[in-house]
């Protein structure tokens, strides 16, 4: 009983006591009327009364209502199978009946404003849950999530308004000093060659003096820059911010890790995977010009007529030897930038162009400058080497080890006949191999050379190579070994008219390895997750037995346990338990295929973990219901007791405070009359 | 590029024009910023205004001269030779570079100069 009861029986009581004084030598109909009166406005107290305080029992025969709110923007909440573990686990440990409520985080920074994907919002959740508590009358409420859980401020109203049911089941329970990456935050969609910020979210599960953690950022395997995050004391959060830039296009694999040794007791933590989409808008091209020539000038004018390109274009327009009888200033010469383009922005090009220019020529093009070259082409730029009319020397230096075939510079011959063009990685379309094969037969001036070793050819004439290719590292060299291919524009053929255009278009995306024209042998998804199962497509069927090897970024090579037999074409695969960035290959093929193997990564959790601690939870008295209430069914025990607003709605009603006013003033009213009377010394009947 | 001088030549050189490029109205002096100024050789006005172009889609597709060039550098001596020889030059570069001078790097590099 509270306090409130107290008062109003006192209150009545006190009533009784006057009214018996006042009643005094009233007539028995008078005080029969004020009687009733009296009883009827208790009786109307008393649901007041009863109604805050209203106890209901409530049998609980094994089953109770539990509401799970499952966070789906975690990384957890984006795969429906590790729901479904969570359902059977639960379900199968009795815990009642289960009501699932999706709510989704996306509204990154953390709390930040954005549009939650999946259903509501932990907020609205909750809001939507507080508004229904007493229809759905849930008997606890799981809170699952895998955020280190801290409502912002103004759900702290909300929460504490739900009082004891909500228990938050954080599936990061703290591990005694544990850093984690919480969350990547990276536009999905990128430029080649231009920077995107990326910004990781770490945290620490405990508030220890001000530390610092190394971070690696690795793309498709390659590293590509290191950062430092620092936690302040009594911080649990740091924030890393680096600009990264791709220099592929299609799909590129982000992976960052937390240096070895960094961080603390759990490693699945320690590293985040995850597929970025690399776009280019335009293609920037380096292009040197050794010698102007026709050839060149309807090499740039072809360029320059393309959306797709952003020329930076130098001509020599003089050579060493050269006796020009004028003034600087009479000249429209400008300094060759070697320096800044061969240094300083070397990596900004997406491919670069030799085009009859001999470089041993001019003592200011140092050898250096190749090799920035030859490093550059390594990491994924291309290099288009095309034959001019100048000695073409590629027998030494950077530029040997980059040339699909090597030329001696002196070798300069007339090859006339009709081409043949080689199906393989430049991926001719029919219609484009048809038109080339088609061409009248007709005179190239050749440079002829080597074909080295892991060189194709692409198209050539007779049999003298025209257009050769290499792959080199990660970059890509084309070789076109005549300065006439310009002459298709201007053959009788209508249809060979645009042949210069098509080829040059083909040769561009090859280099710089464009999706449309890879020409791929294997397909998989880019992302597994650890330990499970991949399936893996080839193109051609398996030529002989072979097994699966898995290589890591650092050279661990898994392999997998599966026996691939000949003739097979759809693989099923075991992802390496281990994540990370891999090269799948298959043993004595050439079969091999970029897959990054993401495990527990951006998770504080793990499903075995979890159930671990769900477990323990409720072994160690965990009560899910209100404060300091336990639910019977944890002993047992076939029913118990819930305190619920009983939710008689009657007594909260406008219509019922006016009755009871009415009530009061009538009373009033009649009380006035004999008082009056009395005074009069009139007797009421 | 069709040279010429005299009342003759200069009638001559005006109708080959009308017979190859029928629409045109005629060549247009070339002008003191002109590509054709300065893609090797930075031209003089007083020599670069005795060059007259045609031009379609933005390209020079017909050049003439008041002066005769080519015999001009033969039979001439001095600086009016020397020019002769540099509009030459300047005709031959801009045939095989096309609009290379008019890149943003050269723009800005010779207009810093001449300041």
């Amino acid at each position: 009983m509270s306090w409130l009861s107290v008062a109003l029986v006192l209150l009545l009581l006190w009533a009784v006591v006057l009214h018996q004084k006042l009643l005094v030598g009233l007539g028995f109909k008078v005080r029969l009327i004020h009687f009733l009166l009296l009883s009827i406005m208790g009786g109307l107290l008393w649901p007041v009364v009863r109604g805050w305080e209203r106890k209901v029992e409530v049998p609980v025969e094994e089953h109770q209502l539990g509401v799970i709110l499952w966070d789906a923007s975690s990384s957890m909440g984006k795969n429906p199978s590790i729901k479904e573990e969570w359902k059977s686990a639960l379900e199968a440990n009795a815990h009642g009946q289960l009501e699932w409520m999706e709510f989704s985080e996306n509204l990154l920074p953390p709390w930040g404003e954005g549009t939650a994907s999946q259903g509501t919002s932990l907020q609205g959740a909750l809001v939507d849950l507080e508004d229904n508590l007493a229809k759905l009358a849930p008997d606890w409420i799981w809170l699952i999530s895998d955020m280190g859980f801290q409502p912002p401020r103004e759900m702290t109203e909300v929460l504490t308004d739900m009082k004891g049911y909500l228990t938050r089941l954080e599936v990061t329970p703290s591990t005694g000093g544990d850093i984690g990456i919480e969350d990547v935050v990276r536009d999905p969609v990128w430029y080649a060659r231009t920077s995107s910020p990326v910004r990781v979210r770490l945290r620490r599960d405990q508030l220890e003096e001000a530390t610092e953690v190394d971070l690696l950022f690795h793309l498709n395997g390659e590293l590509v820059t290191t950062a430092r995050g620092r936690f302040e004391k009594g911080s649990h959060q740091a924030d890393v911010v680096v600009d990264l830039q791709a220099k592929e296009v299609g799909p590129i694999l982000l992976e960052i890790n937390i240096a070895e040794g960094q961080g603390g007791a759990r490693l699945e933590n320690d590293h985040w995977l995850d597929e970025i989409e690399s776009l280019r808008d335009r293609i920037r091209i380096l292009r040197v010009v050794g010698r102007p020539n026709w050839s060149s000038k309807y090499l740039r004018d072809a360029l320059v007529k393309r959306e797709d390109v952003d020329l930076v274009d130098f001509h020599i327009l003089r050579s060493m030897s050269d006796m020009v009888m004028a003034a600087p200033n009479d000249l429209a010469l400008i300094p060759f930038p070697v320096e800044e383009l061969f240094v300083e922005n070397i990596d900004s090009f997406d491919l670069v162009l030799w085009q009859n220019f001999n470089q041993d020529e001019y003592p200011f093009f140092r050898p250096a400058y190749l090799n920035n070259i030859r490093r550059e082409v390594k990491s994924g730029t291309g290099l288009l080497l095309w034959s001019g009319t100048l000695p073409w020397r590629l027998d030494r230096g950077p530029l040997r080890e980059l040339a699909p075939l090597v030329t001696t510079g002196k070798d300069h011959q007339e090859v006339k006949g009709s081409l043949l063009s080689s199906l393989g990685e430049l991926g001719w379309p029919d219609a484009l191999s048809f038109s080339l094969e088609n061409l009248p037969p007709r005179s190239y001036r050749v440079f002829k050379g080597k074909l080295q070793d892991d060189a194709r050819v692409a198209l050539s004439v007779k049999d003298t190579p025209l257009i050769t290719l290499k792959k080199f590292g990660k970059g890509r060299v084309a070789q076109v070994l005549s300065d006439s291919l310009w002459s298709w524009s201007f053959s009788d053929e209508a249809s060979s008219h645009d042949l210069y255009d098509e080829v040059l278009g083909r040769l561009l995306l090859w280099l710089q390895q464009h999706p449309d024209v890879e020409n791929k042998v294997m397909e998989a998804p880019l992302l597994v997750r650890s330990g499970k199962q991949v399936t893996v497509r080839l193109r051609q069927p398996l030529g002989k037995n072979s097994r699966a090897l898995w290589t890591s970024r650092n050279g661990k090579t898994f392999s997998g346990k599966e026996d691939l037999l000949q003739g097979e074409e759809s693989l099923k695969l075991e992802a390496p338990p281990e994540p990370g960035f891999y090269r799948l290959g298959l043993e004595g093929t050439d079969f091999e295929v970029e897959i990054g193997v993401r495990g527990l990564q951006d998770e504080f959790w793990s499903l075995a973990r979890c159930e671990k601690t769900a477990a323990e939870l409720i072994q160690s008295g965990w009560r899910p219901l209100k404060k300091g209430g336990r639910p019977d069914w944890l002993d047992g025990g076939r029913s118990q007791v819930l305190e619920r607003d009983s939710g008689w709605p009657l007594y909260r009603h406008p219509i019922y405070a006016a009755i009871w006013l009415i009530l009061l003033i009538g009373h009033w009213v009649i009380t006035n009359r004999i008082l009056l009377r009395r005074e009069k010394g009139t007797r009421l009947r | 590029m069709v040279e010429g001088s005299g009342v003759q030549r200069a009638g001559a050189i005006r109708q080959l024009r009308e017979e190859v490029f029928s629409h045109s109205k005629g060549a247009i002096q070339v002008k003191k910023d002109d590509l054709l100024t300065r893609t090797f050789y930075l031209l003089r006005p007083e020599y670069s205004k005795a060059l007259g172009t045609l031009r379609q889609a933005g390209r020079v597709v017909w050049i003439e001269t008041q002066q005769p060039l080519l015999s001009g550098i033969a039979r001439l001596g001095g600086a009016p030779r020397e020019h002769r020889i540099r509009s030459a030059v300047n005709i031959v570069l801009y045939a095989l570079t096309g609009s290379y001078k008019d890149d943003l790097t050269h723009r800005k590099y010779l207009r810093r100069r001449k300041r």
